[in-house]
């Protein structure tokens, strides 16, 4: 099965992990003791958190430390966030082309004949719906 | 399973055939959309490459291979960066909606890309991207977008 970063942050618990070892690499015990859950719960998530390339794990002495990857989720989110910006200043741009006479004089010929004005659009159409 | 994607929803003051042509055409799609497109056309199995970026900023090596082409409802086609890893697919799927268009965009798969690999795209400061993460996106992707 494929793991990702998103199916890592999909539960709370695996965030609540991240959260923990963020600021410092911390042992499997001491991370299981901040939950209800039994530990082989929390070795489960921190397989998850691993396999998703979200954790990485040190053996020091006999204690296993847990150490966050934070990079590959800021990664992932900076080009989510590039797209998103991208594609709705596009589809701004889109609703603007569509509102120019080249827009719509390149309409099939019956729709625009020669000499009858184009129709003026109401320039405030579609862009305050849909915006989330 | 939550992915990394966008999807955006408009609906657009133009009959249907217009917006495709808009989306298709590659006269009008250089106008509106991506003035590098050298050469472009709505048929499966089609493929492009261009340089296009930031203007006046960095420049990438785009490849774009068309998967699905339904006529004025959906056109598909992968993206992606041939100099780094990854590939991501772009879909505009369009609905008649009386006079006008109601169109959705997707791009899936930019989990995909390895930002690392990707000096333009790399993050720029590890605690700002943290805390968007946390305060934002987080709760964007885990509530709001659809497994």
């Amino acid at each position: 099965m494929r793991r990702d970063v998103f199916q890592a942050i999909a539960d709370p618990t695996r965030r609540e992990i991240i959260r923990l070892i963020a600021e410092k690499p911390l042992s499997l015990n001491s991370i299981a003791e901040n939950f209800e859950v039994s530990r082989p719960a929390i070795s489960k998530h921190i397989r998850i958190l691993t396999e998703c390339g979200i954790v990485m794990i040190h053996t020091r002495g006999r204690e296993r430390y847990c150490e966050a990857q934070l990079q590959k989720l800021n990664e992932v989110t900076q080009w989510v966030d590039y797209f998103k910006t991208y594609w709705n200043q596009k589809l701004d741009a889109l609703a603007e082309f569509l509102n120019t006479e080249k827009g719509q004089a390149q309409q099939p010929q019956k729709a625009a004949p020669a000499n009858t004005p184009l129709k003026k659009k109401n320039k405030a159409y579609g862009k305050s719906t849909s915006r989330h | 399973m939550e992915k990394a994607q966008v999807v955006i929803e408009r609906t657009y003051n133009a009959p249907v055939e217009r917006v495709w042509k808009a989306l298709t055409d590659i006269d009008q799609m250089k106008q509106w959309y991506m003035p590098a497109l050298t050469s472009f056309q709505p048929t499966v199995g089609f493929e492009t490459g261009f340089t296009a970026g930031k203007p006046g900023g960095e420049q990438w090596l785009h490849a774009w291979k068309i998967t699905e082409v339904i006529p004025n409802k959906k056109i598909s086609y992968e993206w992606r960066y041939p100099d780094f890893p990854g590939n991501s697919l772009v879909t505009f799927e369009l609905r008649a909606n009386g006079d006008k268009t109601h169109l959705k965009l997707s791009h899936i798969g930019l989990e995909t890309f390895e930002g690392d690999k990707n000096p333009g795209l790399a993050p720029k400061n590890f605690a700002d991207g943290w805390n968007q993460l946390i305060n934002i996106l987080l709760k964007d992707f885990v509530e709001k977008v659809p497994a």
